[in-house]
């Protein structure tokens, strides 16, 4: 018994010994998932759990027929890597948008999704 | 069967781990289909590959006995679609007038295959083989037969409905049999599920219901683990549990807290208790433990 426990032991420590850095999921955005705002956002942010790589993780904008609104794939920010955010236009007229991102955490570890919001 | 003395393969897990442990490369793990993470459910598997380590201990008092079940497990990805499995339980029974026993379970070994997953669909499904080896547990409480139990899971997410308050909706599922080597032991048809309601998903990806911590990483779930009777004698004959509970899912590991309630006097006639915490070891050792050894 003593064996088996000390295994179990010795696994999570060996598990949990090099660095970690875990999936990366969103943990805030702006604008909300699923919002209705009066006035139209100049730029669309998301907040990740975790530390993400700034080549390989995309952020872009469409609106309700498909077409990219946002300029470029997204950056992330160069003080704050687990900031992920994108320009929007100035004039961005009412409608309902999709923000699609993609990321690469810092262990790898890929997710992906996207959220509505919506400009009256 | 319950004999009064204790005998076990101490080998067998450190050797186990120790094979695991050689070699590596890059990939993940987790049961992720799109933007649909399936937790690991406490009373069966996940559809995913995993590379992980759960621990699920469970208490019931039935008939004036006290049944404690302590389950663990290691899993290692040998591929990004293939891994493979460790696991036993320490087993406890106390009262009743009877003796206290107490003991190792029979060792088992398993394997999964990912046989499909569809990211845009938020589908995916595993095959998998368990053994559980006869002699290899504690006399006091181990089985003296060995089992094979082949096992199909699944996951399937809502986030495709056109209901947005249906789209945090999941469902996973597992259907597979008990085949024991001794002919006078049944056969046993397992066929479990549960219903999950992913906060996390409800605020990522439909709307912001401005949950904070630590309900924002909670999925409220229910779990039906079944198991109906194939033969010998008692054909036909099902119990199983409705365990309503749920789980919360953080960055290197996840804990979930269930009951159990029996579905009918067969199954017992008490409201039992889960707690799990499931390590997920490709988080914690992404390039060692937590890596296929195969890419």
């Amino acid at each position: 018994m003593r064996t088996l426990v000390g295994s179990f032991i010795l696994l999570i420590a060996l598990a949990a010994t090099p660095a970690a850095w875990a999936h990366a999921f969103p943990d805030n955005s702006s604008p909300h998932v699923g919002a209705t705002v009066a006035m139209a956002p100049k730029e669309v942010k998301v907040w990740f759990d975790g530390e993400i790589e700034p080549v390989f993780s995309t952020l872009v904008v469409k609106n309700a027929s498909g077409k990219q609104v946002s300029t470029g794939k997204g950056t992330v920010d160069a003080n704050n890597h687990v900031l992920l955010e994108t320009p929007l236009p100035a004039t961005l007229p009412a409608g309902t948008y999709t923000v699609y991102w993609s990321v690469i955490a810092r262990d790898g570890h890929h997710t992906e999704g996207h959220f509505p919001f919506t400009v009256k | 069967m319950l004999h009064p003395s204790t005998r076990t393969f101490w080998w067998l897990p450190p050797t186990v781990i120790a094979l695991l442990f050689l070699g590596a490369a890059p990939a993940s793990a987790h049961a992720i289909a799109g933007q649909r993470l399936f937790p690991s459910t406490l009373t069966f598997d996940d559809p995913g590959i995993g590379a992980e380590l759960p621990l699920v201990f469970s208490h019931l008092h039935d008939d004036g006995i006290d049944q404690n079940d302590l389950g663990m497990s290691v899993t290692k990805p040998i591929t990004p679609s293939f891994s493979m499995t460790a696991a036993t339980d320490y087993l406890g029974m106390t009262g009743g007038g009877l003796p206290n026993v107490h003991g190792w379970d029979n060792f088992a070994l398993g394997a999964v295959w990912q046989v499909y997953l569809n990211p845009a669909t938020e589908s995916i499904g595993s095959f998998e083989i368990d053994r559980t080896f006869a002699h290899t547990g504690s006399r006091a409480v181990r089985s003296d037969y060995s089992t094979w139990s082949p096992q199909f899971n699944f996951g399937q997410g809502l986030g495709m409905v056109h209901a947005s308050w249906l789209r945090p909706l999941a469902i996973t599922g597992a259907i597979g049999a008990d085949l024991p080597n001794d002919p006078q032991v049944p056969r046993m048809l397992n066929w479990d599920f549960s219903l999950q309601y992913s906060i996390p998903y409800l605020q990522d990806f439909v709307k912001y219901a401005g949950v904070k911590a630590p309900f924002n990483k909670m999925t409220p779930l229910i779990e039906f683990p079944m198991q109906t009777c194939l033969d010998r004698g008692c054909h036909g004959q099902t119990t199983g549990y409705i365990a309503p509970g749920v789980i919360w899912i953080g960055h290197y590991f996840q804990w979930g807290v269930e009951l159990q309630v029996p579905v009918n006097h067969r199954t017992g006639n008490s409201v039992g208790i889960m707690f799990a915490f499931d390590f997920y070891l490709d988080d914690l050792s992404p390039h060692s433990f937590g890596k296929p050894l195969f890419d």
